[in-house]
């Protein structure tokens, strides 16, 4: 049985060469105000080398479940403590999205196996490992066929070894959401099954057909970056991003074009685009252009601006865009929503590329995933077949691959499980398919366990442990090496996986290295191998191209609403649906939490006879499903949309929420290899219940700044007025032609409430003036800002409101998550949040068009501050390097300077919320947690600003631009938030804030000088998407 | 990134272990002999915090009469925010073969052994509102004794000062000229 040890004792920390023999660790302070003086320290018995208390550490490390992401760990008194990424590997650059950020939570979950489970229940380690061995024993040279998740690199080639080794069964690997499509797409356009790597770098045009590529569709991390680079205004110009797409996502919403389309409908749509650029391209072969007017003869854009529901000059000029374009790019719809004919389309995207010469750039096979590397669906389908035969002897599913909840329902992977003569799962959590497997042993988490991961080509990333595993346990590759000394001698020449790791990576990389050690450690700090080709080259088109597949691109022929499912960017496959921290982030388009929903129009809802948070059944594939509706302005009419990842059912009872969507896909996989969903008409029924839905947005509750979600007061849409709020110009944007032309006022930009007030000039030198000649305190020689002032720019422009920035600020700053039921009662402590802020326009025929526009909102650390004037007992207060501080031991909680806070940022503890066990594992000890009855709010990360001037300060020089980040900044794919001192005049901070673009929010009404500065969102003309 | 630890890190400690406590027995040989220098030893005053700990540890001897470095022992002082208490092993460096007939120090030997660490009593505790440096204090100078009192002197360890924050105040007060901060934040998390 697997000791848990007091988290007292701690963790000895790993060092990187090897395990060091310590385990005990310095304290851990507790998190909550209850520590007395009668506390205690427990000091190491032998301290680990380099290690020092409350000094972090970093470790670059890997995990399969995130894909191509490089991550810096960063540890603190020997337990891992935030998520952060590496900032040299090429694909995310230091950033990462919401949901990587969550592998900490996963790490620190309750739902962890602590303990080896026979047929439910517990033994003894001893037992265990004679079960094990007993039972492979006897499947030797029978089928032990191994599931596992995306594991690639040397932890694919040992567990290949492996299965080889003990008889017929094979490594099946699986991932719900794949990208095999391209591999399939590609053998048939370009003869080669490869998934390659797609590049935005240097485009300046780039379509999208409906791929989230910003917040969850590919590698989004590097997707975001090079498309903020694209974004970025040169001389009034810059690239375009154009989404055509069904429901308004995200992704959609920051594009400067927005088309919807009817679901369904987007392969016509781009099979016409395709004829005509194709016909018009100069980067085409005489040859190519033939065969690819061959394939598309029959499309032809009149017809697909009517199949959906476009306008055919709007498509007209979107050819004549791409054809200009000096570098466009073209991603493809989303598979989910493609069904039979994902692989004909993404052929096509690829054949569209090619015309347009992004082959090599854009879709570089030069870094590309082989198809061997790539997970098939085709081989999980064929495993429950076999599963249902009743041929496989020994099934071992390893780490958490989850296919009882993330497989189409239609295939019973449950029972099929079932039918294994026995079962073993080693799992780091409990989950649905753990919990149907006769034998459970406890493995390590993905943080605390050696394995590689190589997804691209070139991308040889290592994974190591970054603490010394939770409990003691074995991770699941050291059980089969201690065991494969009998089973299989001839398979493994090494004892540990540690071992086998660094012999498989030494062989194909440091063979040449003239110090091996020095070349290991070395390759273990920076994270493995990153020599990613940059580019690649163009491929010629296969020469037996058939021309028959195109055919499966017709429209999708669907009366009523239609149904769309996609992933969700919180919850992926589900395995995010165990994080507080995802079940918290809100929805980026509807703001719901906790919850599963079905979006719906505002029309389709009235014509229904449908309200909002009314609960709805519907069926599709014999699948019945029940949520609430939530009616929004976003969503076309004829579109209801849901997402995947909520309905887990093997998790903590706070997590078992909402429907699972997998239950509506249909059991076969399509023509790419993949199981797809497509668009399917359903009709929504209510079953009479109303649900209580916690949305991050009250609907005319409070809200100073929030958007309504739901017709209120607020909205005007009838008397075709935009929200009031945009008079107060909290979000401001500019037309590209104005920027041109300097102006600072451009845009949907409303006139001050009191008209006497000027807009303030923000290149006034005098802006701080008073302040700044003010002393800190009567007597003394200190004065503010001198010589520092900590401000912050966030570039609207490039914002997509994916929400990492939200998640790495509960990270880094210790808050809690506080459940459905508080945050219904608009009582979430996120000191930062996404706005979304609505703009209705009608054209001359009388529809409405929507554009959404996100505002990333924070404190803004007033120089003129309501919040501080009101404060009874000087808890908040300006301090002299600009932040607005607020000390929560002084906090008496009268909620004054919430109530005058004019952005409603201030965050009230209602209760002493929980830090469980394992949640205060990954608290920061540089920041309190806070009590009941105390105001918290963002400080800008004052811990990591201290740190910086400290160490600034022994260097004898001020703090300069590169020193350190705030933690939203460090995350944010697109880099769209910018932080530094404004005293220095060379900072990029105070550079951003003199652009021309730039403005203060609600400063031009009631003077509150804040140090935020937002940089107006552009757009190429008025009434843009 | 953090360091990379070293192979043969089990040998390295050994060596370390065996010179150091060879030196060590050679000083405190030559103490012994000689001049063995007697402090003082200063009375837990009446209502100071004392607590008891679970080995009868005197500062007196080790920091008083040997004139061991504070230092030498809570390593961590220079480098982070928190001293540390000294790790078992560090004990063992001298102790491997140092006063090993004595009580305290069997008890010691045997958690040793057993690598079971001591649970020592926090007697500077601050609370968790509170952000304390110490690396910053001794980079601007600052000796222990400041805050700690005459350890040297103590042969039961009791809280020198109030640890109050109208007593931290006073004292960044006073040295403004060497860079302390009246800030709020400088030590409010």
């Amino acid at each position: 049985m697997a000791k848990k040890i007091n988290r007292r004792d701690f963790l000895g920390l790993m060092g990187l060469g090897g395990v060091a023999a310590a385990t005990l660790s310095c304290d851990y302070q507790p998190t909550d105000y209850e520590e007395g003086f009668d506390e205690t320290w427990k000091p190491w018995v032998e301290p680990v080398e380099g290690d020092i208390p409350y000094v972090p550490r970093y470790y670059a490390t890997s995990v399969p479940e995130l894909g191509s992401i490089g991550l810096h760990i960063k540890t603190i008194n020997g337990r891992a403590q935030k998520t952060e990424g590496n900032p040299s590997h090429p694909v995310n650059m230091g950033t990462l999205s919401a949901r990587h950020q969550t592998i900490i939570q996963n790490l620190y979950s309750p739902d962890r196996v602590r303990k080896p489970l026979l047929n439910g229940k517990a033994i003894t380690r001893a037992e265990m490992t004679r079960v094990l061995k007993e039972k492979l024993a006897a499947a030797k040279g029978a089928d032990v066929t191994v599931l596992a998740g995306d594991i690639s690199g040397a932890t694919q080639d040992f567990w290949t070894n492996f299965t080889a080794a003990m008889g017929s069964g094979r490594l099946v690997r699986y991932n719900a959401f794949t990208d095999s499509y391209w591999a399939t797409a590609s053998e048939k356009v370009f003869g080669r099954a490869d998934v390659p790597f797609i590049n935005l770098a240097g485009t300046d045009l780039v379509l999208s057909f409906g791929a989230r590529f910003l917040d969850s569709w590919g590698d989004h991390t590097a997707h975001a970056r090079n498309w903020a680079a694209m974004k970025k205004v040169d001389h009034g110009k810059r690239g375009k991003h154009v989404q055509i797409e069904t429901r308004t996502s995200s992704t959609g919403s920051a594009a400067d074009t927005r088309l919807h389309c009817k679901p369904g409908s987007e392969s016509v749509v781009l099979l016409a685009v395709l004829k005509e650029v194709a016909a018009k391209s100069s980067k085409l072969s005489g040859e190519d252009q033939a065969a690819i007017a061959g394939l598309v003869a029959n499309a032809s854009l009149s017809a697909a601006a009517q199949a959906a529901d476009l306008k055919e000059a709007d498509l007209k000029h979107l050819v004549d865009d791409l054809i200009a374009a000096k570098s466009a790019v073209v991603l493809p719809a989303e598979n989910t929503v493609l069904g039979d004919q994902s692989l004909a389309h993404h052929a096509a995207v690829l054949l569209l590329n090619k015309a347009l010469g992004g082959v090599g750039k854009h879709y570089n096979y030069s870094a590309a995933k082989p198809a061997t590397r790539t997970v098939h669906h085709s081989d999980i389908s064929d495993l429950v077949q076999k599963l249902n035969g009743g041929t496989v002897d020994v099934l071992i599913v390893l780490g958490n691959p989850n296919p009882a909840h993330s497989l189409p329902g239609n295939l019973k992977f449950a029972e099929a499980m079932k039918k294994a003569k026995f079962s073993i799962a080693f799992a780091h959590s409990n989950d649905e398919t753990t919990a149907l497997a006769d034998l459970i042993v406890p493995n390590h988490h993905s943080l605390e366990a050696w394995g590689e991961v190589n997804t691209y080509e070139g991308l040889n990333m290592l994974q190591q442990p970054v603490m010394r595993p939770r409990w003691e346990m074995a991770q699941a590759e050291d059980h089969v090496l201690s065991l494969s000394k009998e089973l299989a001698p001839e398979a493994f020449a090494q004892e540990t996986m540690r071992e086998y790791v660094k012999a498989s990576f030494m062989a194909r990389f440091g063979a040449e290295a003239v110090d091996g050690g020095k070349f290991w450690r070395d390759s273990l700090k920076a994270g493995g191998r990153l020599a990613m080709a940059e580019s690649g080259e163009d491929l010629p088109l296969a020469a037996n191209m058939d021309a028959g597949f195109m055919s499966a691109i017709a429209p999708m022929s669907l009366s009523g609403l239609a149904l769309i499912v996609q992933e969700s960017p919180r919850f992926g496959d589900g395995s995010g649906a165990t994080s507080g921290w995802m079940q918290e982030l809100p929805e980026a388009m509807t703001g719901v939490t906790w919850d599963s929903f079905l979006e719906m129009s505002h029309g389709d809802a009235k014509a229904n006879g449908l309200k909002y948070g009314q609960e709805v059944s519907f069926s599709v594939n014999g699948a019945e499903l029940t949520m609430p509706l939530i009616t929004s302005q976003t969503i076309p009419d004829g579109v209801v949309y849901m997402e995947t990842g909520q309905g887990r059912t093997v998790a903590q009872q706070t997590f078992v929420r909402g429907a699972n969507a997998f239950n509506l896909f249909g059991g076969g996989v399509n023509s790419a290899g993949v199981f797809a969903f497509a668009p399917t008409a359903i009709q929504p029924k209510a079953t009479g219940k109303k649900v209580k839905v916690a949305t991050y947005h009250l609907p005319g509750i409070g809200d100073q700044q929030y958007t309504p979600l739901s017709p209120s007061p607020y909205f005007h849409e009838e008397k075709g007025k935009p929200d009031h709020r945009f008079e107060r110009d909290l979000h401001q944007s500019i037309t590209l032609e104005d920027l041109a032309h300097g102006g600072h006022h451009g845009g949907h930009h409303g006139v001050p409430h009191d008209k006497k007030l000027a807009f303030v000039e923000h290149q006034d030198t005098n802006f701080y003036e008073d302040r700044g000649t003010d002393p800190v305190v009567w007597g003394r020689d200190q004065k503010f800002y001198e010589p520092y002032k900590w401000e912050m720019v966030v570039d609207l422009d490039t914002c997509n409101g994916c929400g990492s920035c939200v998640t790495a600020c509960y990270a880094e700053n210790n808050l809690p998550v506080v459940g459905k039921d508080q945050v219904a009662k608009g009582r979430e402590m996120a000191w930062m949040r996404i706005d979304r802020f609505l703009m209705v326009h009608h054209d001359e025929h009388g529809n409405s068009k929507v554009d959404v526009n996100f505002m990333p909102m924070m404190c803004q650390q007033c120089g003129n501050a309501p919040c501080e004037s009101v404060c009874p007992s000087l808890a908040t207060y300006h301090n002299k390097e600009g932040l607005n501080a607020m000390v929560y031991n002084r906090c008496v909680g009268t909620r004054y300077c919430a109530n005058n806070c004019s952005y409603k940022v201030r965050r009230f503890n209602w209760f002493s919320f929980a830090w469980d066990d394992d949640a205060r594992w990954y608290t920061n000890p540089t920041v309190s947690v806070r009590h009941k009855g105390v105001m918290e709010k963002c400080t800008f990360c004052s811990q990591r600003i201290r740190d910086a001037r400290n160490k600034a300060k022994d260097e004898g020089r001020l703090v300069q631009d590169g020193d350190f980040q705030t933690a939203c900044q460090q995350v944010c794919p697109s880099k769209c938030i910018s932080f530094g001192n404004y005293m220095d005049q060379q900072s990029e901070v105070y550079k951003l804030a003199h652009d021309q673009r730039a403005y203060r929010a609600l400063d031009s009404h009631i003077k509150t000088k804040p140090g935020v500065s937002y940089l107006k969102r552009t757009t190429f003309d008025k009434g843009h998407a | 990134m953090g360091d990379i630890s070293m192979k043969n890190t089990t040998k390295f400690v050994s060596v370390v272990t065996f010179l150091v406590a060879v030196c060590a027995l050679v000083g405190v040989t030559a103490f012994g002999q000689g001049e063995r220098i007697k402090t003082a030893n200063k009375e837990v005053p009446v209502g100071a915090y004392a607590p008891k700990q679970p080995i009868d540890y005197s500062h007196k001897l080790h920091a008083g009469d040997l004139k061991i470095e504070c230092k030498n022992c809570h390593t961590y002082a220079r480098r982070s925010r928190s001293a540390g208490i000294p790790a078992l092993e560090q004990c063992m460096q001298c102790h491997v073969l140092i006063a090993r007939d004595r009580d305290p120090i069997k008890e010691i030997v045997k958690a040793y052994e057993k690598k079971e660490a001591i649970e020592w009593v926090k007697v500077h505790d601050l609370p968790d509102f509170v952000y304390f440096d110490h690396s910053r204090h001794i980079k601007a100078g600052f000796e222990c004794q400041t805050c700690h009192g005459p350890v040297e002197e103590m042969e039961v360890l009791y809280r020198h000062a109030p640890l109050t924050m109208g007593w931290c105040v006073n004292c960044h007060r006073d040295n403004l000229d060497k860079g302390a901060s009246l800030d709020c934040l400088t030590c409010h998390k």
